[in-house]
C-alpha cells in the first residue's frame, strides 16, 4: 500500500507564564492509505496535541519546534500557511470529541456543510446543497434535506457527530483525524459511529487516525496502534499483536484496567500515579516512577523505541 | 483564584502584605491609587494650597491665558476665567465638590441598596417582590430622567444633588446584594447559626453582610466614577452646584461659552474630571481583581 | 412575534409606574400651581388654575384624571411656548432620533474592528493601546469631549460648525461626542466576548475545514460574539439617551434633550412630563428592538 502520512520526530511546545513546556517529545508515525491507526494514551499524553499539529491548528500559544510531517510526498513544513490552509478540509480533515460544541450554534447544518464544499471544491451553492444532502445520507442521517435547514442545538449528540463526520468527509479527504470521536456519546451510538467510520474507510479508502483513551474502541476499529505516554510513543504494534502480546509495562497496565465483565477480579489492576506534568518530566524513562519493573537503568537512561518484529516496537529496557 | 478566600479570611499581616504585593504587581492599580490619594489630599488641603479665593472675581484680569501661553503670567498658572477668577484655585476647590458628592451619594445609594437588597434576599416573599419590581422600573428608565424631574420640582442645591444622585442609583447595589444574599443564605454556617437560634437581625449583620461586602466595595468604587461624571453633567446643565460654589461641571459650562476665544477655561476642568475618574476606575478594577475575581468580565 | 407582543404587554406596568412617580413628584412635593404658572402670576390667577386643574379633588381622583389625560396625549400646555406640550416634544423627536442613530452607527463602525483586532492580537502592544483608549473614552465626560471637539475642529481648524443642525457637517461633532463613550464600552465588550468565543471548539472546527482566518474570525466568531454584545448594549440605551440630553445642550442641537433641559431650568412642568414620557417610551421601544435583534442573532432562543 502507498504511504499516506509520515510524522518524523515531531516536537511541540507551549508558551506559558513559566516559560516553554514541551508536550510532544519526538513522535514518529507512519500511515498507509486507507489504514486506520489508533493513538492511545491517558489525557495529557500529548496525543491530541500531535493530531492538532498535523493539521497546523494548534492553539495560539503552541508551536512545532522540531520534526517533520509529510502528507504523501509533500513536506508540510516547507509549505506556506496559506497552502496548509488549502490542505485542511480538502486533503485532511478532523472530527472532535464534543459534538455538542464542535458545530457553530448560530449557523444551519446546511451552511456549515456547504461552506467547505464551496471553498475547497469551488462548488456552486446548489451543487453544494446536493452534495451536502448526499453526505448526510452517507453518514446515515434520515430526512437529510430537512436536517440541512436545522441548527445544531436541534439535533441529538449522535446526530451532530454524524454531521461532523459528513462535514469532514465532504471534500473526500485522504486523511481523517478523529480525536476521541465517541467519548461523549453513549454506548450504542458509539458502536454506530465506529461502524460508520469503518464503512467509510471501505467505501472511500480514507486513512483514519483515531485518537482515543479507550482500548475497546481500538479493538473495534483500528489496524495498528501506537501507545503514547508523556509525549512519546512507548509501544507500536498491529492491533492483533498488541492485544495478544503487550510488551511495555504501561500498555499492560492499560490492558489490565479494562474491566472484564466475565472475570471475577480480586483487585482492579490499574496503574498507580498520574501522567507526569510536562513541566516536571522525570529523568530517564518517563514511565519509571509508575513502573513496577523500574530499576537504576530506567532512572538514568532514556530508552529508544526499538523494533522487536516487523510489526511491533517498544520503548523499554526491561521486556 | 483562591484570592476570595484570602481576602475574606480575617485580616492578618501576611494577608495585608499579599494585597500590597498584588497592588505593586498591577501598575494601573497603583496609578489609580496614587491619583485618588492625590485628589483626596488636594480636596482636604484646598484652603492651604489654593493660591486665591476661588470665588474672587477680578475684572482687570479677565480670561488671562495659562503662564506658558502668550499673554499669560505666573500670577495665574492655569489662567483665569471670564470673571477673572483663578482657574487653578477653582480646580482645587472643585475637587472638594466632586469628591464630596461622589462619595456621599455613593454612601447614600449604597446604604439604601444594601438595606433593601438584604431584606429582599433574606426575607423573600412580598418584600422581594415589591423591592425587585421597583428596581425593574428604575432600570427601565434612564436615571438622569428621574434626576431631572426631581431637580425640576425641588430646585438645585448641593443637598438636593446628593439626595437625587443617591436616591436614583441605589438599584445597582440592591440587585447585587439581593442575589449574593440569596446564595449566602443557603450556606452551611448560616443554616447552623439559624439552627442554634440566632436572631434574623444577627444573622443578617453578622453572617451575611460581611460576605456581601467585597463585591459591594468593588461596585461602590466603580460607581464613584459614574457619580462624579453625573454630578459634573448636572452642574454643567445648571441643575447641580450653583455659583458661588465651585464644581468642575459648573466651570465647564462657563468654559463652553468662551471656547472660541479662551481654550483653557473649559480644558482644565475636563482634564481634572477625566483624570480623577480614570483613577477611580483603575482602583476599582484592581479592587475587583483582588477582592472579587468572579465579577470579572 | 408572540414574544414581541408579550414584551410589549410587560412594559405597561413600567409605564404606569412612571406616571405614578411623576404624578407623586409633581403633585405632592410642592405646589403644582407654582410650578405650572409663571412666577409673576397673581393670587387670583393661581386660584383659578387650581380650580380648573381639579386640585381640590382628592389625590386618587386627581390621579385617575391625570391618567385619563395622558392616555389622550394631553400633558397640558407649555407656558413658555404657549403650545401643546406633546406636540412640542414630538416636533423635536426626529432630530434626537437622528443624532442617536448616527452616533450608534459611528460607534459600531469604530468599535467592531477595534474590538476584534484587540481580541485577535491579545496582549500585544496594539491590544494595550486599544484597551487604553477605550478606558480613557469611558472616563471622559461626553460634554467635555464635545467642547474639546468644538475647540479643535471648529475654532482651531475651522472645519466644522460650532453648533446647530441641518447638514451632515452639523451632525459630525455631536455624533462623535456622543458616540465615543458608547464606542469605548462596545470595544471592551466585543473584545472580551471575542476572546471567549475564539477559544471555543467550533472555531477549531472552522479552522479544520480550511476556512480563511478572516472568515473564521469575522463570520464564525463574530456572529457568536455579537449575541452578548447586543444584550449588554440594550442595557446601555439609558446611557445613550442620558448622553443625548447633554450632547444636545452642548451643540444647541434642536432635539428633545435640549428642550427638556430648558424646560427643567424654567420649571415648565407640562413639557418636562411630556418629554420624560416620550423618552421613557423611546427607551422601552429600543429595548424591544434590541430583544428582537437578539432573537434574530441567536437561533437557540426561538425553539427553546
Amino acid at each position: 500500500m502507498e504511504k499516506l502520512l509520515q510524522v518524523e520526530n515531531l516536537k511541540v511546545r507551549f508558551k506559558t507564564n513559566e516559560g516553554y513546556v514541551s508536550t510532544v517529545n519526538g513522535v514518529s508515525l507512519e500511515m498507509k492509505k486507507g489504514e486506520i491507526l489508533a493513538i492511545v494514551g491517558e489525557s495529557g499524553s500529548g496525543k491530541s496535541v500531535t493530531s492538532l499539529s498535523i493539521l497546523d491548528i494548534l492553539p495560539p500559544n503552541g508551536e512545532v519546534y522540531d520534526g517533520e510531517v509529510y502528507l504523501e510526498d509533500k513536506n508540510l513544513n516547507k509549505i506556506s500557511k496559506n497552502e496548509y490552509r488549502k490542505l485542511r478540509g480538502k486533503e485532511m480533515s478532523m472530527i472532535f470529541q464534543e459534538p455538542m460544541t464542535a458545530l457553530n450554534p448560530v449557523f444551519t447544518i446546511g451552511f456549515q456543510l456547504r461552506e467547505s464544499l464551496q471553498l475547497n471544491l469551488k462548488m456552486k451553492k446548489s451543487e453544494a446543497t446536493k452534495k451536502g444532502i448526499e453526505m448526510l445520507e452517507l453518514v446515515g442521517i434520515p430526512d437529510a434535506e430537512k436536517v440541512m435547514t436545522r441548527f445544531p442545538h436541534q439535533l441529538s449528540g449522535g446526530m451532530r457527530q454524524r454531521v461532523m463526520i459528513a462535514i469532514a468527509l465532504s471534500c473526500d479527504p485522504k486523511l481523517l483525524i478523529a480525536d476521541e470521536p465517541t467519548t461523549a456519546l453513549d454506548v450504542t451510538i458509539q458502536k454506530q459511529i465506529l461502524k460508520l467510520m469503518k464503512n467509510i474507510r471501505e467505501k472511500l479508502n480514507t486513512g483514519i487516525l483515531i485518537i482515543t483513551h479507550d482500548l475497546g474502541v481500538v479493538a473495534e476499529i483500528a489496524d495498528r496502534v501506537a501507545v503514547m505516554y508523556a509525549g512519546e510513543i512507548v509501544e507500536e504494534a498491529s492491533v492483533f499483536e498488541l492485544f495478544k502480546n503487550p510488551k511495555h509495562p504501561y500498555t499492560r497496565g492499560l490492558m489490565a484496567s479494562i474491566p472484564k465483565i466475565h472475570d471475577v477480579v480480586d483487585k482492579l489492576h490499574s496503574i498507580e500515579g498520574m501522567v507526569p506534568n510536562p513541566a516536571e518530566m522525570p529523568s530517564g524513562c518517563k514511565f519509571h516512577p509508575r513502573c513496577p519493573l523500574a530499576d537504576n537503568e530506567c532512572v538514568s537512561n532514556h530508552p529508544k523505541l526499538e523494533k522487536i518484529s516487523d510489526t511491533h516496537a517498544k520503548r523499554c529496557f526491561k521486556v | 483564584m483562591g484570592v476570595t478566600s484570602i481576602a475574606r479570611s480575617p485580616s492578618s499581616k501576611r494577608v495585608n502584605k499579599k494585597v500590597f504585593n498584588r497592588l505593586l504587581a498591577s501598575p494601573t492599580g497603583l496609578v489609580g491609587l496614587c491619583i485618588v490619594f492625590f485628589a483626596v489630599t488636594i480636596a482636604i488641603l484646598a484652603p492651604v494650597i489654593s493660591p486665591y479665593d476661588p470665588a474672587l472675581t477680578n475684572p482687570v484680569d479677565r480670561l488671562v491665558p495659562p503662564f506658558w501661553s502668550e499673554g499669560g503670567s505666573t500670577k495665574y498658572i492655569l489662567g483665569t476665567d471670564n470673571l477673572g477668577r483663578d482657574i487653578l484655585s477653582r480646580l482645587i476647590y472643585g475637587s472638594r465638590i466632586s469628591i464630596l458628592v461622589g462619595i456621599s451619594a455613593v454612601v447614600l445609594a449604597g446604604a439604601i441598596g444594601m438595606f433593601l437588597g438584604l431584606i429582599a434576599g433574606y426575607y423573600g416573599k412580598i418584600w422581594d417582590f415589591v423591592i425587585m419590581r421597583t428596581v425593574d422600573a428604575f432600570l427601565a428608565i434612564p436615571n438622569i430622567l428621574f434626576m431631572l424631574i426631581i431637580l425640576a420640582v425641588l430646585g438645585p442645591s448641593l443637598m438636593t444633588l446628593i439626595l437625587v444622585l443617591g436616591g436614583t442609583t441605589w438599584v445597582v447595589y440592591a440587585r447585587m446584594v439581593r442575589s449574593e444574599t440569596l446564595s449566602i443564605k443557603e450556606k452551611e454556617y448560616v443554616k447552623s447559626a439559624k439552627a442554634i437560634g440566632a436572631k434574623n437581625f444577627r444573622i443578617i449583620f453578622k453572617y451575611i453582610m460581611p460576605n456581601v461586602l467585597p463585591s459591594f466595595i468593588v461596585i461602590a468604587t466603580l460607581n464613584v466614577a459614574t457619580t462624579i461624571i453625573l454630578e459634573a453633567s448636572l452642574s454643567f446643565l445648571g441643575l447641580g452646584i450653583q455659583s458661588p460654589e465651585v464644581s468642575w461641571g459648573l466651570m465647564l459650562s462657563d468654559g463652553r461659552d468662551y471656547v472660541a476665544t479662551s481654550w483653557w477655561v473649559a480644558t482644565f476642568p475636563g482634564l481634572a474630571i477625566t483624570i480623577t475618574v480614570l483613577g477611580v476606575i483603575f482602583l476599582g478594577d484592581w479592587l475587583r481583581d483582588v477582592l472579587d475575581p468572579k465579577l470579572k468580565g | 412575534m408572540k414574544y414581541f407582543f408579550l414584551n410589549v404587554i410587560k412594559t405597561v406596568p413600567v409605564l404606569i409606574l412612571i406616571t405614578l412617580i411623576v404624578f407623586i413628584l409633581v403633585r405632592v412635593t410642592g405646589d403644582p400651581v407654582a410650578l405650572m404658572i409663571s412666577e409673576n402670576a397673581t393670587e387670583q390667577e393661581k386660584a383659578e388654575l387650581r380650580e380648573a386643574l381639579g386640585l381640590n379633588d382628592n389625590l386618587i381622583v386627581q390621579y385617575i384624571n391625570y391618567m385619563g389625560s395622558i392616555i389622550q396625549g394631553d400633558f397640558g400646555e407649555s407656558f413658555r411656548y404657549n403650545t401643546d406640550a406633546l406636540t412640542l416634544v414630538l416636533d423635536r423627536l426626529p432630530a434626537s432620533i437622528e443624532l442617536a442613530i448616527v452616533s450608534m452607527i459611528l460607534a459600531t463602525i469604530v468599535s467592531v474592528p477595534l474590538g476584534i483586532l484587540s481580541a485577535i492580537k491579545r496582549n500585544s502592544l496594539l491590544d494595550l493601546f486599544i484597551t487604553g483608549i477605550s478606558v480613557v473614552g469611558k472616563a471622559m465626560p461626553n460634554f467635555w469631549l464635545g467642547i474639546m471637539l468644538i475647540l479643535v475642529f471648529s475654532v482651531m481648524l475651522s472645519l466644522l460648525p460650532v453648533s446647530g443642525s441641518g447638514t451632515l457637517a452639523h451632525t459630525i461633532l455631536p455624533a462623535v461626542a456622543l458616540g465615543t463613550g458608547i464606542a469605548a464600552e462596545m470595544t471592551r465588550l466585543i473584545r472580551s466576548s471575542m476572546l471567549e468565543i475564539l477559544g471555543q471548539d467550533f472555531i477549531r472546527t472552522a479552522r479544520s475545514k480550511g476556512l480563511f482566518e478572516a472568515v473564521v474570525v469575522n463570520v464564525h466568531a463574530f456572529r457568536n460574539a455579537l449575541i452578548p454584545v447586543v444584550t449588554i448594549m440594550a442595557l446601555q440605551t439609558s446611557t445613550l439617551i442620558g448622553g443625548t440630553l447633554i450632547t444636545e445642550t452642548v451643540f444647541a442641537w434642536p432635539g428633545v434633550g435640549q428642550l427638556l433641559i430648558q424646560a427643567v431650568n424654567l420649571r415648565d412642568m407640562a413639557v418636562v412630563q411630556a418629554a420624560v414620557f416620550i423618552i421613557a417610551i423611546a427607551v422601552i421601544v429600543s429595548n424591544l428592538l434590541a430583544d428582537l435583534i437578539y432573537r434574530l442573532l441567536d437561533p437557540r432562543i426561538k425553539y427553546d
